[in-house]
């Protein structure tokens, strides 16, 4: 080392901070510079003044005022703060909601799709009827067109998956019947919309309720 | 500094809930520190005071935050600084330092000892002139230098523990500390010649 790295190494020699090589390096120095001697001499006595600095002593009411704010800190929580539990747990129920309102709705949309298919077959059917089969080949595409069309609603309306199922091998007379089936699903999709939707309603007020009062 | 012992993390856990004497039990053996640190950055008792409680009172809103996986005494000390630093930033508005009156008026009573005669300056100074000098030399620092120091030899924080209350390297640290140190020399070596 030279005189110019004095400042760097003797900081981190006073703290230990450097290596031994460094150490070596230093001391060597020291030893033949004799303005790094005294600089670094009272560089020391200038740490260790510091070191010594006394503390000085906390106010007296210090602890009495910072029990005042913490405890303050602690009534404004509680006024507009529900515990992070209840939070969480009513965030996890809204999004279950509305999951459910969107899959009602995007199931609401392809069963009347489908219905409207249905009829449409069936009208198409009674048709071939009086022609007495003459366009065979329209309708088995219009079948095959249900085919793609129905598994999408499959896993919820499992119980039609048979019937529909059975379609793709049907005769037009088996479908006929099928439509006559599908007549008593539609009521029941008007009885399970209502319920789906008071509990949204629900579900959604509460989580309104809960947004305001934070 | 080392990793959380049982004691304080039940008392982090219990803080998190809302428990005030938890967290005061958990600042207890950090206050007067903290408020030392505070004291020696801002130059009076009062700010101190005030910083002090302001930054308690933050760590105690933010500990929901704290990640057990730090040091908490690390962490409690970095907001403490940050504090120091936004008072400053807000309430100097020219770099003026204010001295406490008590040092003020130790100074006038004390007289240099030094010799007229002297020809270098780089003379051996006594220790019992020095530390009278230092408490004036260190609030002639910039700031970073004189939180550099208050850390380092006042508070003995190791470089490691400084690297993270004020986010930088330890090669930061280590020169930052060594050049806070050379001005504190410089400082008091002039304040001795005058
Ligand atoms: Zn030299």
């Amino acid at each position: 080392m030279n005189c110019k790295d004095f400042d760097l190494y003797a900081s981190a020699y006073i703290d230990n901070m450097i290596s031994d090589e460094e150490k070596l390096d230093f001391e060597n120095h020291i030893n033949k510079c004799e303005n790094c001697k005294v600089a670094f001499q009272n560089l020391k006595i200038i740490v260790k003044s510091t070191n010594n600095i006394e503390e000085v002593e906390l106010p007296q009411n210090f602890s009495d005022e910072l029990r005042q704010k913490l405890e303050a800190e602690n009534t404004c929580k509680s006024e507009n703060k529900f515990p992070n539990k209840i939070k969480i747990l009513t965030g996890v129920v809204a999004g279950l909601l509305i999951t459910v309102m969107s899959l009602s709705l995007l199931n609401n949309y392809l069963i009347n799709q489908n219905m409207d298919k249905q009829m449409d077959i069936a009208k198409t059917e009674r048709n071939n009827n009086i022609k007495e089969n003459s366009e065979f080949k329209t309708e088995s595409e219009e079948l095959t067109q249900e085919r793609k069309v129905a598994p999408k609603t499959m896993s919820i309306e499992s119980f039609d998956e048979n019937n529909e199922a059975e379609l793709d091998n049907t005769t037009a007379s088996e479908d006929k019947a099928k439509v006559q089936g599908e007549i008593p699903k539609e009521n029941k999709i008007k009885i399970v919309n209502p319920v789906i939707t008071s509990i949204l309603v629900l579900g959604i007020g509460f989580f309104i309720y809960r947004f305001l009062r934070r | 500094m080392k990793t959380l012992s049982l004691d304080e993390s039940s008392l982090i856990e219990k803080s998190k809930a809302g428990d005030v004497e938890s967290f005061e039990e958990l600042i207890i053996s950090h206050k007067k520190k903290i408020f030392n640190i505070a004291y020696r950055m801002l130059g009076n008792l009062e700010d101190a005071n005030d910083v002090t409680q302001e930054a308690l009172v933050k760590a105690y809103r933010g500990i929901k935050k704290f990640n057990e996986k730090s040091s908490f005494s690390t962490w409690l000390y970095t907001i403490v600084n940050n504090a120091c630093i936004d008072f400053i930033r807000k309430n100097r508005k020219d770099n003026v330092v204010y001295l406490d009156r008590e040092y003020e008026t130790e100074e006038s009573s004390y007289t240099l000892q030094i010799n007229s005669g002297e020809e270098t300056p780089e003379q051996a100074f006594e220790k019992k002139e020095v530390q009278r000098l230092v408490h004036k030399a260190i609030n002639k620092l910039s700031d970073d230098h004189r939180r550099i120091i208050i850390l380092k030899d006042i508070k003995q924080f190791s470089y490691k523990e400084i690297s993270e209350i004020i986010d930088c390297s330890e090669g930061t640290v280590k020169s930052r500390l060594s050049r806070a140190r050379k001005n504190l020399k410089t400082i008091i070596e002039e304040n001795l010649k005058n």
